[in-house]
C-alpha cells in the first residue's frame, strides 16, 4: 500500500459492498440531526438579516420584528403540512423534482431541479461563510482570509460525506443535539429570567439609538411595505433545508414516509420555537443590529459610535448568561458547528437528487453512480467545488450570499405545491371510496393553502430581493435549466441514433481481412501474428512500412527468416513517417467492398510506468485514433507485458486510486416512479 | 485545366493538399518521359509506364516464388507480378521504375506480368 491508497483508506474508509447499502438507512433520531441541521441553523442567521435589515429604517423598524417573525412562522407552518402531504404521496426520493415531473411534465421537473440545485450549492455557501464569520469573534486570526478558511471548512465537509451518510450522520448528531439543547436552554432560562424572575436583561446593543437609512427616513407608506417585505424575504432563509428531508425519504427506516412525515413535523416544531424564541428574546433585551455596510449605524446619546458587529445569537448568550460564563460557549460553540454541519444537508440532499437527474439523463451518467463507501461520491465532488468557487468569489460575505439564496427554494415549494394539488386532482377522478377521499380532498386543501402561501413569499422575495443579487441566482438556474436540457437532448439523440434497427442483428461482414502492423520483427509482433492467425479471418496479411531503407531491409530479413506462410506487404513512405501511409493502405483495401470489415492487430507493449509509455506505444495510439474514424475497420491491440508491467499490475492489484470515481453500474436507492405517459 | 485565372489556379496550388500536389507532379514526370498514365490503360494493350512502387509484397517462402509489386504514378497504380523471382535488387517500396509490359485487367485491377523494367535512379 502506498502513500496515496494509504491517505484515501484513512479519510474515505473501507468499501463497501452494494449489499451493505441497507445498513446506511437512518432511524429518526439520526435523521432528523442529518436532514434538519440546515432548517435549524437558519435560526442562527435569518434573525439577523431580519433585525439588520429593519435597522435601515432606525429605530422604528425594529418594533416590526415579531411581526415579521409571526409571518415567516405562518410560512414555515405552511410548508412543513404541505411537505408532510409529500412525503407520503411520493415516498421515493425525488422530492419536488419527482412530484413537478410527474405532475407538470419534465419541463417543470427541470425548473425544479436546477432551482434546488441552485440553492443546494448555496446553502454550503451560505451555512460556513456564516460559521466562518462567527468563528472570527473567538479565533480572530480568520479575519482577512474568510474565503479560504470556508473553502477549507468545505472540502473538509466533502471527506466526511464521502465516507458515507450514515456515519457523518451520527457523528453530526451530537452537535445539532447540542446546539437544539443549548438555544432552547438560553430561550427557557432568559425567558425564565425576565418573566419569571422579574430581572431586567439588557443586550449589550440595548443603550444605543440606530439611525437608519435617510431613503427610509418617514417610515411610512410604500417605502416601509418594501423594506418589510425585504426583512421578510431574509428571514425566510429560515426555510430552506425543509425540502431535504422530502428528497431523503429512502434514506429514511421502515415505515419510511411515516418516519418522514413525523420527523418533518418534529423539524417544524422545533424551528419555530427556536426562532420566535430569539426574535422574542430579542425584542425584550432591546437587542439591535446595523447593517454591516453602512447603511445604519449606532448612536450613543446622539454621538455615532462604531461597535464591533455581534451576532443576535452571540450577544443574547452574553445577556442571558452573564453569570454562567460555560452556557455562553457551548451555545456559540454549538451555533459555529452546527452552521457547519448545516453544509452537510446540501451534501446528502444534492447528490441525491444529482443522481435521480443522472437517471433521467439530464445530468452526466457519472452522477449517478454510488462509490466506494455507498456515497454518491461524483455528486458530493461537484457540489463541494460549486461551493468553493462561490466562497472563494464572495469572500464568504454572508450578507451577500443571503441575497441569492431563498430564491430557489421558493421556486420548487411553489411548482411542487402546485404539482401536489395536480396530483390530489388526479386521484381524486378515480378514487371511490369516500373515506380516502375525504383523506385526498384534505390533502389538496392543505397543499393549496401551501401553494397560494409559498407563491407570494415568492413574488416578495424576487421582487425585494432582485435587484440585490437574486437575479444571479435566477441566472444560473437558467443556465443550468438550459444545460440540462441539451444534455437530456444530447443523450436522446445519441439513444436514438444507436437504437437496433430491423436488420442489425442479422446484418453480418462478408468477409474479414485481417492486417497486422509489424514495425519490428519481435515477440511481441509474432504474438499479434498468432493472434490473427488464430481468428481464421479471410485473408491475412503483414504490413509495415519502410521509412528507413536500412531498417526495412533488416524487417524483410527476419519476417524472411521466420518462414510465416503469410505475405508481409512493405508499403513505401516518401514523408518518413508510419501512420499515414498505414492509414492509406487500410482505407484502400477497405473501399473494395462496403461490406468487407477490416481488423488491424497492433502489437501493444504494457509497461509498469508512466514514463515508459511514453517511450512505446506512440505510433500504435497515433494509427488507432486514426483508424476508428474509419467505417468497417476494428482495432485490436495485441498486449505484450513487459517485464516492468507487474508493477502496474500489482498497483491495480491492490487499489485503484481513481475507483471512487469512475462510473459504473451504482445500484440506486431511490425507488423508481410511475408517471403517467412518460417512461424510458 | 482552365487557364483563365492564374491567379485562382495558384491560389489551388497553395490550397492543394500534399497528396493531391504528389499526385500531380508525378503525372506530369511520367507524361515527360513518354510514358502511359496507368488511369488510361485498357485491357491488352502494350504499355509504357513510369511510377513509384508504393507497396511491395514479399511472399511466403513455402509455395511459388513471386514478386509482387504496386506501382502508382499519380493517375492510378498497377500491380506489377514477376513470376519465378522472390526479390529483384533494387526494386523496393519508394523505388522509382520505368516499366514497358502487357495490361491484362482481373478482378477490376490492372496486370502487367513479368514487365520490363527500369530502375530510374533516385
Amino acid at each position: 500500500m502506498n502513500a496515496t491508497d494509504f491517505v484515501k483508506r484513512l479519510l474515505v474508509g473501507r468499501k463497501l459492498a452494494s449489499t451493505q447499502l441497507g445498513e446506511t438507512l437512518l432511524p429518526k433520531r439520526i435523521a432528523l440531526p442529518v436532514f434538519a441541521s440546515d432548517a435549524l441553523s437558519s435560526v442562527a442567521y435569518a434573525p439577523d438579516e431580519i433585525l439588520l435589515t429593519l435597522s435601515l429604517a432606525g429605530m422604528a423598524g425594529f418594533a416590526f420584528s415579531w411581526e415579521i417573525a409571526l409571518a415567516v412562522a405562518v410560512v414555515m407552518l405552511l410548508v412543513v403540512m404541505s411537505y408532510r402531504q409529500t412525503v407520503h404521496a411520493y415516498p421515493s426520493g425525488g422530492g419536488d423534482y419527482e412530484v413537478a415531473t410527474v405532475n407538470l411534465g419534465p419541463n417543470a421537473g427541470v425548473v425544479v431541479a436546477s432551482a434546488l440545485l441552485v440553492d443546494y450549492v448555496l446553502t454550503v455557501a451560505v451555512s460556513v461563510s456564516s460559521g466562518v464569520q462567527n468563528a472570527k469573534a473567538m479565533m480572530p486570526f480568520l479575519a482577512g482570509n474568510e474565503g479560504l478558511w470556508a473553502a477549507v471548512v468545505i472540502l473538509a465537509l466533502m471527506a466526511m460525506n464521502l465516507r458515507g451518510v450514515r456515519e457523518s450522520g451520527s457523528f453530526f448528531a451530537v452537535p445539532t443535539y447540542g446546539f437544539l439543547i443549548g438555544v432552547l436552554g438560553m430561550t427557557a432560562w432568559g425567558l425564565f429570567r425576565i418573566l419569571g424572575l422579574g430581572e431586567n436583561l439588557q443586550a449589550p446593543t440595548a443603550g444605543y439609538e440606530v439611525v437608519g437609512s435617510p431613503a427610509y427616513e418617514p417610515f411610512v407608506g410604500l417605502v416601509m411595505v418594501v423594506l418589510l417585505a425585504r426583512a421578510f424575504s431574509s428571514g425566510c432563509a429560515a426555510l430552506t433545508g425543509v425540502e431535504a428531508i422530502s428528497n431523503g425519504v429512502p434514506a429514511f427506516r421502515e415505515p419510511k414516509s411515516h418516519n418522514a412525515a413525523t420527523t418533518l413535523a418534529m423539524l417544524g416544531g422545533i424551528a419555530i420555537t427556536m426562532f420566535g424564541g430569539i426574535i422574542l428574546l430579542a425584542n425584550l433585551t432591546g437587542l439591535k443590529l446595523i447593517d454591516p455596510d453602512g447603511h445604519s449605524h449606532f448612536l450613543d446619546s446622539g454621538v455615532p459610535v462604531d461597535v464591533a458587529h455581534e451576532t443576535v445569537m452571540g450577544q443574547l448568550a452574553r445577556t442571558i448568561f452573564d453569570t454562567f460564563p460555560v452556557g455562553f460557549f457551548f451555545v456559540i460553540t454549538a451555533t459555529m458547528i452546527i452552521l457547519f454541519l448545516a453544509a452537510n444537508t446540501a451534501f446528502n440532499g444534492f447528490p441525491v437528487l444529482g443522481s435521480i437527474l443522472a437517471r433521467d439523463g439530464f445530468l452526466p451518467r457519472m452522477l449517478h453512480t454510488r462509490g466506494d463507501r455507498l456515497a454518491y461520491s461524483n455528486g458530493i465532488f461537484v457540489l463541494a467545488m460549486a461551493a468553493v468557487g462561490l466562497v472563494l468569489a464572495f469572500n464568504a460575505n454572508v450578507t451577500a450570499l443571503i441575497q441569492l439564496y431563498v430564491v430557489g427554494v421558493f421556486v420548487s415549494f411553489t411548482i411542487s405545491q402546485f404539482g401536489m394539488t395536480r396530483h390530489w386532482t388526479r386521484h381524486l377522478k378515480t378514487e371511490t371510496d369516500p373515506r380516502n377521499r375525504a383523506r385526498m380532498l384534505r390533502a389538496r386543501v392543505i397543499n393549496t393553502v401551501g401553494l397560494a402561501g409559498t407563491g407570494i413569499v415568492l413574488i416578495i422575495v424576487l421582487a425585494s430581493k432582485f435587484v440585490y443579487g437574486a437575479y444571479q441566482a435566477v441566472l444560473a438556474m437558467a443556465v443550468l435549466f438550459v444545460v440540462m436540457r441539451s444534455i437530456k437532448a444530447h443523450y436522446q439523440k445519441v439513444a436514438r441514433e444507436t437504437a437496433v434497427g430491423a436488420m442489425d442483428a442479422r446484418l453480418l461482414p462478408s468477409r474479414v481481412r485481417a492486417v497486422i502492423l509489424v514495425q519490428e520483427v519481435n515477440k511481441p509482433t509474432m504474438r499479434a501474428v498468432n493472434f490473427a492467425r488464430a481468428t481464421r479471418t479471410s485473408s491475412i496479411e503483414a504490413v509495415t512500412v519502410a521509412v528507413d531503407e536500412a531498417e526495412t531491409k533488416e524487417i524483410v530479413a527476419k519476417w524472411d527468416e521466420q518462414g510465416l506462410d503469410l505475405p508481409l506487404k512493405v508499403i513505401s513512405s516518401p514523408y518518413r513517417e508510419v501512420t499515414g501511409p498505414f492509414v492509406n493502405y487500410v482505407r484502400g483495401i477497405r473501399s473494395d467492398n462496403p461490406r468487407d470489415v477490416v481488423c488491424v492487430y497492433i502489437p501493444e507493449y504494457i509497461v509498469g510506468h508512466w514514463w515508459e509509455q511514453l517511450l512505446h506505444n506512440q505510433t500504435a495510439l497515433i494509427v488507432r485514433t486514426r483508424l476508428n474514424f474509419m467505417q468497417g475497420v476494428m482495432v485490436t491491440s495485441v498486449p505484450y507485458q513487459l517485464a516492468s508491467s507487474k508493477y502496474a499490475f500489482d498497483r491495480a492489484e491492490r487499489n485503484s486510486a481513481a475507483a471512487w470515481r469512475r462510473p459504473g453500474t451504482g445500484q440506486v436507492r431511490v425507488g423508481d416512479f410511475n408517471e403517467p405517459g412518460r417512461r424510458e | 485545366m482552365s487557364k483563365a485565372n492564374p491567379f485562382v489556379a495558384a491560389l489551388k496550388r497553395w490550397g492543394a493538399s500534399n497528396a493531391e500536389l504528389e499526385s500531380q507532379e508525378r503525372q506530369r514526370v511520367a507524361e515527360s518521359s513518354g510514358a502511359n498514365k496507368v488511369g488510361d490503360l485498357c485491357d491488352r494493350q502494350q504499355a509504357r509506364l513510369r511510377g513509384t512502387i508504393s507497396v511491395l509484397t514479399i511472399k511466403p517462402r513455402a509455395g511459388m516464388p513471386w514478386l509482387e509489386a504496386e506501382l502508382s504514378d499519380g493517375s492510378g497504380s498497377v500491380t506489377l507480378i514477376w513470376m519465378g523471382r522472390r526479390e529483384i535488387p533494387g526494386v523496393v517500396a519508394g523505388r522509382e521504375l520505368i516499366v514497358n509490359g502487357r495490361v491484362s485487367c482481373v478482378d477490376g485491377g490492372r496486370r502487367i506480368y513479368n514487365p520490363h523494367y527500369e530502375l530510374v535512379a533516385g
